[in-house]
């Protein structure tokens, strides 16, 4: 395994094209993860806060998960266990085959990729396409992800392009806009088609049964909402106990990952008991997949399962920055993928890892979960050497030092014979410029300093003494306030302001002339006929359709059959307005809570404009607000609630934002004062 | 006794690493403790257990400040560096960029072709500035930013922070 490490490293450096992406990855992310943490007050004690909440579940991992099943059957969603990867993959085959289902559909999961889903279901004549614009490229290409959170990070706009140009026929076009488009196109056709939407989980909340998914595209929200079926991945160790908790690993995860306060789409999937008429969804299944992280509790890389995969420490490490992720030969790359790759798949196929590490630190720095990648590091090279002693030569090597280095006169003697010898190398202006083997890899790039021929012993200082200790002290870890801001007498404002930095628009109207000004956007965005869920607003879709507008309530029925279903919902996709109200809004990160157990969901996300009317004494100043003021009951009921920040977005190619790659391409709301 | 190391790498291993090392042997834990609360890197030591000023000036040293990694990331020492340095040359100096030199330890032999690369970056953001020296608090990174400089044929030479800071010429010998 190290070798053909050793050998995909050397290909990465030599690759220029990958280097520059690499690069843009590296400078971007990191510049955003900074400015995204400026808005967040008290970071250290929220990573901490955070490190002591994601530890505390590991430790009990068997109550949290035991509970969140029982919440999870109580919501009508089934629930499976599987202890290895092809547990977890034959469970989804079956499930499919039972079905009936065909054609899959798919949103990003590294877990897929880990239990190499695509394959086995493949394998058994099902058509998979994987939605994420960075993964359905990668898919095309016959490739897998090189990076968790950016799939294409390796690939240009040439690349892109040739590959659109020649898998689905699109005219050759480098224009990031255009490319984006062709593949909403393709795939919306795909997604109307679908039998079966699989995703992975970002977190699962224990108490209330809800399952968390953080999206910028959409697509997350189509997989799991447009097909009947529905199957959620879910590693057991990304549980959390309550939706507080849940709040603030979304403090932490978009800005960390995208450098954004909260990805376009917080998608909160409840119970499938509600309005089963218009929800859509038949049957949900989440599947438990252990595949080796419970191995690693209580045991010295156990810090490791509190990762919530983020990518930052990807994009901060060095040695990522030059060998991208294909290089480390594992799903999971980089600083947290050199632990977990040994750490779930075994010490002697992915030990060498640890070793591939500066141990500089910026891993350590960038972790929104406070885990120590370097002391893990440590630790798992310190296995592997165990599981897998090194070359006789090596061993031999350093018992040799072991015994020059334990006695200051063996020492000392060592030091002036490698001087002496020095003395025989190839030098320039005093410096060595070959080293003998096994030490020419130094010379191959550097030149190395000569070996002293004088050595000594310093004479012994009066001093005394020991340092003050160092504060590492946990202090006021429980003490955080639970809000990102403080009270904000005038939430309409900043929620206004953050609404169009996610690039959304906002209008003030008064109750009274609601009618009227919508009425005049959708003149203005040239719109007769919108799909509507009801906003609550007495009188308004009698209004709009006394004059002429089309108002389409979308109702899809789980009891229809599989083709008047994909009929149904084909006939949905020419509607280019969607009008919703909203359960309310967030003023922090400029987000509507948009109620998705039924007509809500479509409205908001297959038209390319999404209008939605909001009260303004509905806008609270943070989730945390809300979860207070009844969220949490609401969820615990198990209504499914979408977070919307914005228009659909991604920077999947070349890093590029593009809007409006899946869901809507504008947000505009309507604030009723 | 305080245990002085010229090195933030050293200091941290010793510090941090050793009782890490020694975590299931008591004796020696505590022994390893022992150690590591008397051990301080130069700067820090300076800065700690000192009233030390520069008594020199060295205006006319044009240099560039390396943060080495395990100094800035491991000791949490930042500022005290700078500290100095703003005395010693009160006209200004470079700050780079905090970023890895690419060295690691052994990783600088059994992964060399990614140190190097690691190190060529280092080594461009170092000759965009118009300097004559690289200053550290690092030993080790020092060896590989040199090894670097001497390989491209660049004029630029580094030196621990200590011997400017004591009125010495700055180099590696």
């Amino acid at each position: 395994m190290r070798k053909a490490f050793v050998e995909r490293a050397a290909d990465a450096i030599e690759n220029k094209a990958l280097g520059r992406a690499l690069d843009a990855n590296a400078d971007r992310r990191q510049h955003g993860r900074h400015l995204a943490f400026a808005s967040l007050p008290e970071l250290e004690s929220r990573i901490q806060k955070a490190h002591a909440r994601r530890l505390e579940t590991i430790h009990r991992l068997d109550f949290y998960l035991d509970q969140f099943s029982r919440s999870l059957t109580a919501h009508g969603v089934q629930v499976h266990y599987a202890p290895d990867a092809a547990v977890a993959s034959r469970l989804v085959l079956q499930i499919t085959q039972r079905a009936g289902a065909k054609r899959v559909v798919k949103s990003k999961s590294m877990l897929s990729e880990e239990i190499q889903l695509n394959h086995t279901l493949e394998e058994h004549g099902l058509e998979v396409v994987e939605t994420d614009l960075g993964e359905f490229i990668v898919q095309l290409r016959g490739e897998t992800p090189g990076h968790i959170i950016t799939p294409a990070i390796h690939l240009t706009r040439q690349d892109v392009a040739r590959t659109f140009n020649e898998k689905l026929a699109m005219p050759y076009s480098e224009d990031v806009a255009d490319l984006n488009k062709h593949a909403r196109k393709t795939l919306r056709q795909v997604f109307l088609q679908a039998d079966l939407g699989i995703s992975g989980v970002n977190f699962g909340v224990a108490d209330t049964g809800t399952l968390c998914l953080v999206t910028n595209e959409g697509n997350g929200r189509m997989v799991t909402s447009l097909p009947p079926l529905h199957i959620a991945l879910m590693g057991v160790e990304r549980i959390v106990p309550t939706a507080q908790d849940l709040d603030l690993m979304l403090q932490l995860l978009p800005r960390s990952a995208t450098g954004q306060k909260l990805t376009s789409y917080i998608s909160l999937l409840g119970s499938l008991r509600q309005n089963l008429k218009t929800h859509g969804i038949v049957e949900r299944h989440v599947i438990l997949v252990d595949n080796g992280r419970r191995s690693l509790v209580a045991t010295p890389l156990e810090d490791a399962l509190l990762c919530i995969r983020c990518g930052a420490c990807l994009n901060a490490c060095p040695v990522f920055r030059e060998i991208g992720g294909h290089a480390y030969g594992s799903v999971y790359p980089g600083p947290i993928g050199s632990l977990v790759s040994p750490g779930y798949f075994g010490i002697e196929r992915f030990g060498h890892l640890a070793h591939v590490s500066t141990l500089c630190g910026a891993c350590n720095e960038a972790c929104p979960v406070g885990i120590d990648l370097t002391t893990l590091l440590l630790r798992t090279r310190r296995m592997y050497r165990e599981a897998k002693p090194g070359a006789p030569g090596l061993r031999l090597g350093i018992k040799l030092y072991t015994w020059l280095a334990t006695n200051t006169k063996r020492f000392h003697a060592a030091q002036r014979f490698a001087g002496l010898l020095s003395r025989m190398l190839p030098k320039r202006e005093s410096w060595i410029r070959r080293l003998p083997p096994p030490l020419d890899a130094w010379t191959s790039t550097r030149d190395f300093p000569p070996f002293a021929t004088r050595v000594g012993n310093a004479g012994a200082l009066e001093a005394s003494d020991e340092m003050p200790e160092a504060g590492h002290a946990q202090a006021g870890a429980d003490e955080i306030p639970d809000s990102n801001h403080p009270p904000d007498a005038n939430h309409t404002k900043t929620f206004a302001q953050e609404l169009e930095a996610v690039g959304g628009e906002i209008r003030p109207v008064s109750e009274g002339n609601l009618f009227v000004e919508l009425r005049a956007l959708l003149n203005e965005i040239e719109v007769d006929k919108v799909l509507y869920s009801d906003p609550d607003f007495e009188g308004l879709k009698p209004q709009l359709e006394a004059a002429g507008v089309e108002c389409r309530v979308p109702m899809l029925d789980g009891g229809l059959d599989n083709a008047a279903r994909k009929r149904y919902l084909a006939s949905l996709d020419d509607y280019r307005a969607g009008v919703t109200g909203c359960l309310g809004a967030l003023a922090d990160t400029g987000s509507l809570l948009i109620a998705c157990d039924g007509a809500g969901n479509l409205c908001s996300l297959l038209p390319e404009i999404h209008v939605a009317i909001l009260r303004e004494r509905d806008i609270h100043g943070s989730l945390a607000e809300w979860l207070e003021a009844g969220g949490n009951e609401y969820l615990s009921d198990g209504a499914s609630v979408t977070i919307v920040s914005g228009p659909s977005r991604t920077a999947d190619i070349e890093m590029t934002l593009t809007i409006g790659v899946h869901g809507p391409r504008r947000l505009i709301v309507l604030c009723i004062e | 006794m305080p245990v002085i190391v010229p090195s933030g790498s050293c200091a941290t291993m010793i510090r941090h690493g050793y009782p890490e090392l020694f975590s299931e042997d008591a004796a020696w834990l505590e022994r390893a403790q022992k150690l590591a609360k008397r051990t301080y890197e130069f700067v820090e030591f300076l800065d700690r257990r000192t009233s030390f000023v520069p008594r020199v000036s060295a205006a006319e040293l044009r240099f560039a400040y390396h943060a080495s990694c395990h100094l800035a990331r491991g000791l949490g020492v930042r500022a005290q560096p700078l500290n100095l340095l703003n005395q010693l040359a009160p006209d200004g100096f470079v700050i780079l960029p905090q970023d890895c030199c690419g060295f690691g330890g052994a990783f600088a032999l059994e992964y060399a072709p990614i140190s190097s690369a690691i190190l060529d970056r280092r080594l461009d953001q170092i000759e965009a500035e118009e300097i004559d020296f690289v200053l550290a608090c690092d030993v080790s990174c020092l060896i590989q930013i040199e090894g670097g400089l001497r390989r491209r044929g660049s004029h630029i030479r580094c030196s621990h922070i200590a011997l400017p800071l004591a009125g010495f010429e700055p180099g590696l010998r």
